[in-house]
């Protein structure tokens, strides 16, 4: 009867010993090629500049911003609680646990989109979760935060929606702008006046 | 229940060398029976790494239309866009491979044909950079992203060469962001607003006066 219970645990222990000298596999947790690519085909990777904008402004505390652009950049301009992560330092070990943080909302900015969906496949390749990418980044946010254009008079009314919303956000982030804008707007309107005058005077 | 006690025991003594057998059977049959993955990573996340940050594997707008117009054999534009996109307009010579079906058999030998190199391209540069990526850990490295994507080699290249062709770089800041924020922030200081929100018109004033110059 022991010469049995030998034998089974001798055939564990000979199991065990093949299985630590099997191939280890090479690169840790990873998602696979097809799983990426799945991924890659739609967009759910992007948040647009609205949604960030929202973010800040409602300070959301689950939601972390990356910049990967250089530290002079960051320097001179970056939004409100991002973390500068340097392109080539995006595997840096003492950067990583901001991009990686379990329970938050990452999201990747550079001054396009290329650098930022760059940084999105190696991390996502490496099973970070809740990785996004700030669409069009600094320049789109320019172009519709900082300084949003007006709808055109025929747009329907949600274009005119979303421009007061915007209006409303460059205000938050431009701050003062909010006292001013009565002036500014008064300021910037007869100047366009002026100039139709003109092209008509020009025309003769 | 005392008495039959140890009979039981026995019995399942007895079976015991089955049961690991069998087990070792399982796990044989298990390992065997594995399936290799399809696509495998050639390349580690830290080699990858260092390709993005060496910005090589692109090719600029202007190579591109030599390549297009001599009908280079070494390369091959690779259109990843979809089907209905891809007949409403492509670059010429333009192979459509749909971003979904990149890993698909059907073009496998298209990726692992080296003599030629692909150019890849979607509406926008960064569009191109996701498959490229897959592709290179892969271990796929005949491949180049066109810059600055088929929706501005179409408008700025193809359509009407302009002067504004040369502004392919997706990652250039547009804006002195720092500058506008300046500009629209501060109610305090309304003043230096002021100044800043002076500043448009007069350039508005000068092309006015070229206009009328042209009339008289």
């Amino acid at each position: 009867m022991n010469k049995k219970y030998l034998f089974l645990s001798g055939l564990l222990i000979v199991l065990g010993i093949i299985m630590a000298f099997l191939p280890a596999k090479k690169y840790g947790v990873q998602i696979s090629p097809e799983n990426l690519l799945l991924e890659l085909t739609d967009d759910t990777r992007f948040v647009s500049t609205d949604e960030v904008a929202l973010y800040l402004i409602e300070a959301d505390p689950q939601v972390q911003l990356i910049d990967v652009r250089t530290p002079e950049e960051f320097e001179l301009f970056s939004l409100p609680g991002a973390v500068n992560v340097p392109m080539d330092s995006l595997l840096n070990p003492n950067f990583e646990p901001y991009v990686d943080q379990v329970g938050m909302k990452t999201v990747l900015y550079s001054n396009g989109s290329v650098y930022a969906s760059q940084a999105w496949m190696l991390y996502r390749r490496k099973a970070y979760s809740n990785i996004y990418i700030m669409k069009g980044g600094l320049n789109e946010w320019v172009e519709t935060i900082l300084k949003p254009i007006a709808p055109a008079a025929t747009s329907p009314k949600e274009a005119f929606d979303l421009y007061d919303t915007r209006v409303a956000a460059s205000q938050f982030f431009g701050g003062g702008s909010v006292v001013v804008a009565p002036n500014s707007s008064s300021g910037s309107k007869p100047a366009v006046q002026r100039k139709k005058k003109k092209a008509a005077k020009g025309g003769c | 229940m005392g008495h039959n006690h140890p009979k039981d025991h026995q019995k399942i003594a007895y079976k015991l060398p089955l049961i690991g057998v069998a087990f070792l059977f399982v796990i044989i049959v298990g390992f065997v029976t594995t399936k290799e993955p399809e696509h495998k990573y050639a390349l580690s996340v830290a080699d990858m790494h260092k390709a993005v940050i060496n910005h090589k594997e692109t090719l600029t707008p202007e190579e591109a239309v030599k390549i297009m117009y001599s009908n280079n054999p070494a390369y091959r534009f690779v259109d990843l866009r979809n089907p209905q996109d891809f007949i409403n307009g492509h670059i010429d010579g333009a192979v459509n491979i749909p971003l979904q079906n990149i890993l698909s058999e059907e073009y496998q030998s298209l990726w692992e044909d080296t003599a030629i190199t692909n150019i890849l391209y979607a509406n926008s540069h960064d569009k191109a950079c996701g498959p490229w990526m897959l592709m290179k850990q892969l271990g796929h490295n005949n491949n180049r992203i066109l810059l600055g994507g088929y929706n501005f080699f179409k408008n700025n290249v193809m359509d009407n060469f302009t002067l504004r062709s040369n502004n392919y770089q997706d990652e250039v800041a547009k804006y002195d962001y720092a500058k506008i924020v300046q500009e629209t922030s501060g109610g305090q200081n309304v003043s230096s607003q002021a100044t800043s929100k002076k500043a448009p018109p007069v350039a508005r004033k000068k092309k006015k006066g070229a206009a009328q110059g042209g009339c008289s």
